[in-house]
């Protein structure tokens, strides 16, 4: 057999871990040059290119909607906004008159049309040109059945992705394979493929040009994606060296992933409950894999957003609530009743658009449990009997948003009842537990009297320190005041925990705030047990927890308060706590 | 018809997600909108035209707009410059 030369390289890492295995090499732009060539003579064969490219648009904007989903729950919202780029770019009557342009005025195929334009704007386009560039090879997968556009991605068979370039599509196919490693010519940090890629949880190199040449399909690859080495053909002694180092990156990450699925307790002895916030059905699979114990909050915004129209139909509620609490088989879901409010949706009733009236300060304005005034029948009772109608089938607790007066609770135990009694035999044989939001400032300062109403508290950080510094944090001039931090609202998160420990009522701490370790210690110091997180997050917060001892962070914690501001505090707790993975 | 300098200052400029950004918000009003930059004129609308500004951080975008409810339309186009485009 023919000795293959050892090949070292060097890229940019962007994600950790060590991959060995065959590469596959997939050239996203070096395959087509013959049918660029391709010209059209008769006035047939260019309308007949016209309407393939009508069609291939139209099939290539569901499949964007496809991949968009695919990587819902997987990575950050904000990453997504490149599908949304890209469906515009479909829609944009200009980028389509380019391409027919190319066609009628030029002569070029459908596919010539397509590369020559999203070439031409790609190249004045440096930081997008990926993004581009990949829309031009979607649309171009639906104009050639030959094409073989990622659809020979190996099934079921690890693999290093070897390719010139890493687009949104590619990163979308990828999430179901069993890629183990991805290579790529192109690239820097910033890219949004790149930037995807995280989601997949396999090491990334960019930047090494000309791999595609250097590496066969077939060969031995190995990577180690903390410093950006890629072995290529390796010899025996270094592929013993990769070996080892990867044996020991397994170990820990199963190891961590693995008691995930295990309850987190403290060095001395104290369980620290972790439960998952959830906003789309998409995600579900990927919390119920998170290890985590319950769905602390779920977020139903969505339903209201994608369909305003149909707020009122209980049937549809009841449809996604169900599945989410089948799902979750016996763990608690606490729903939290929809918090919108003027700045986010657009409100319908009977199929019209209503505007709601203009406020200058939605955020202290009409949302959340607010809207019991206004949109009783539209909108709160439609979404309780739902969730009542869902509760049959596991553990449902009901929880409201931005609970600032007791009245609001009140009138709320009222409808409970009132849609109990009328949901008759749909009803649960026993009324779900019911809690409030804690993210106003009275909420918590009049804890006590809350305590009466209901049976549980859910600490929501964000809003809680939005409305604790009166700062909102999506204004530019003022975001940098928003910390949490800031010894104001930890000193009302802490009070929160210590009359809630003091009658012995449940209570849990979700927002952004839970997920950050720091954060997290501080709350467990001051004697928090469940901490609601994104599912991301989960396995690690766990391995953290399990580091800690509740008596140790009690004095710390202790000592926070004695601080004047949320920079203070954020140097002392990271100077004095380890948080690390290893 | 109302009209407004409005600068960029996220530190990435308008690159394909806030161009996408901004036609979104635009989808929600029925007025005319077009951006202007170093004489480039586009339709407000269209991501590629948004995008083909190449707007950097620090820069002017001179925002037009005509139409029966322009004067929300401006107030929504602001909010999306000054939250950055949500650049995180």
């Amino acid at each position: 057999m023919e000795k293959k030369e050892e090949i070292v390289r060097r890229g940019l890492s962007i994600s950790s871990g060590v991959a060995i295995e065959k590469a596959f090499v997939y050239k996203v732009f070096k395959k087509r040059d013959e049918k660029l060539q391709e010209k059209l003579h008769s006035k047939s064969e260019i309308s007949k290119n016209v309407k393939k490219i009508v069609t291939a648009i139209a099939h290539a904007k569901s499949t964007l909607s496809l991949q968009r989903n695919r990587l819902i729950g997987k990575t950050k919202k904000y990453h997504l906004g490149i599908f949304e780029f890209q469906t515009f770019l479909l829609e944009d009557s200009s980028f389509i008159g380019k391409i027919r342009e190319q066609i009628e005025v030029n002569k070029k195929s459908a596919y010539a049309a397509v590369i020559a334009v999203t070439d031409e704007l790609s190249s004045k386009m440096k930081n997008t040109f990926e993004d581009i560039k990949d829309v031009g090879n979607l649309i171009c997968s639906y104009l050639d059945e030959e094409e073989t556009y990622i659809t020979d991605i190996p099934e079921e068979k690890p693999f290093i992705l070897i390719t010139d370039i890493l687009t949104p599509s590619l990163v979308s196919f990828l999430v179901n394979s069993d890629v183990k490693g991805v290579v790529t010519e192109l690239g820097g940090k910033t890219s949004h493929a790149v930037i995807l890629s995280e989601s997949l949880g396999v090491p990334v190199i960019v930047d090494t040009p000309d791999i595609t040449d250097q590496v066969k399909t077939g060969d031995v690859v190995g990577m180690d994606g903390d410093c950006g080495k890629i072995v290529i053909n390796p010899t025996k002694l270094r592929l013993k060296a990769l070996k080892r180092l990867q044996k020991w990156h397994k170990r820990f990450y199963n190891r961590l992933h693995r008691e995930a699925k295990k309850y987190a307790k403290t060095i001395d002895n104290v369980k620290i409950n972790i439960w998952a916030n959830i906003e789309l059905i998409s995600e579900l699979n990927y919390i119920i894999d998170s290890g985590a114990e319950g769905i602390g909050l779920y977020r139903t915004e969505f339903i209201f957003l994608d369909n305003p129209d149909r707020s009122s139909d209980v049937e549809r509620q009841y449809d996604i609530y169900r599945s989410v609490v089948t799902e979750m088989s016996g763990r608690p879901v606490i729903f939290r009743m929809v918090d919108i409010g003027v700045d986010k949706v657009p409100y319908f009733s009977d199929g019209k658009a209503e505007t709601w009236t203009e406020e200058a300060n939605p955020a202290l304005g009409y949302r959340g449990i607010r809207l019991i005034n206004g949109h009783r029948n539209e909108i709160i009772i439609p979404q309780l009997k739902a969730i009542l109608k869902a509760s049959a089938y596991g553990h449902v607790k009901i929880m409201l948003p931005m609970v600032s007066l007791i009245e609001e609770v009140v009138e709320f135990i009222r409808l409970l009842e009132i849609s109990m009694k009328n949901l008759g035999s749909e009803a649960p044989s026993r009324r779900p537990s019911l809690g409030i939001m804690l993210e106003t400032p009275s909420s918590i300062l009049l804890i006590d009297k809350f305590a009466k109403y209901v049976d549980f508290f859910s600490i929501g950080t964000n809003d809680l320190t939005q409305y604790v510094l009166a700062v909102d944090r999506n204004n530019a001039r003022v975001a940098y005041m928003w910390d949490h931090f800031h010894p104001a609202v930890l000193s009302l998160v802490k009070q929160a925990l210590d009359y809630s420990k003091k009658i012995d009522i449940p209570i849990s701490i979700c927002g952004e705030a839970a997920g950050d370790p720091f954060a997290a210690a501080i709350f467990i110091g001051f004697g928090a047990n469940t901490l609601s997180l994104s599912p991301g997050r989960i396995a690690e917060m766990k391995h953290f927890v399990r580091q800690w001892d509740t008596e140790k962070l009690k004095v710390l914690a202790d000592e926070v308060l004695n601080f004047e501001t949320a920079e203070q505090v954020r140097k002392f707790i990271k100077g004095r706590l380890k948080v690390g993975i290893l | 018809m109302i009209e407004r300098d409005i600068k960029v200052v996220n530190s990435l400029g308008i690159h394909a997600r806030p161009a996408a950004l901004l036609v979104k918000t635009l989808s929600g009003f029925e007025s005319n909108v077009s951006f202007e930059k170093d004489s480039l004129k586009v339709n407000g609308r269209s991501v590629l035209g948004v995008m083909m500004l190449a707007a950097p951080q620090g820069s002017f975008i001179k925002v037009e707009i005509d139409g029966p409810d322009e004067n929300d339309c401006m107030l929504a186009i602001e909010d999306v410059f000054v939250r950055g485009f949500d650049e995180e």
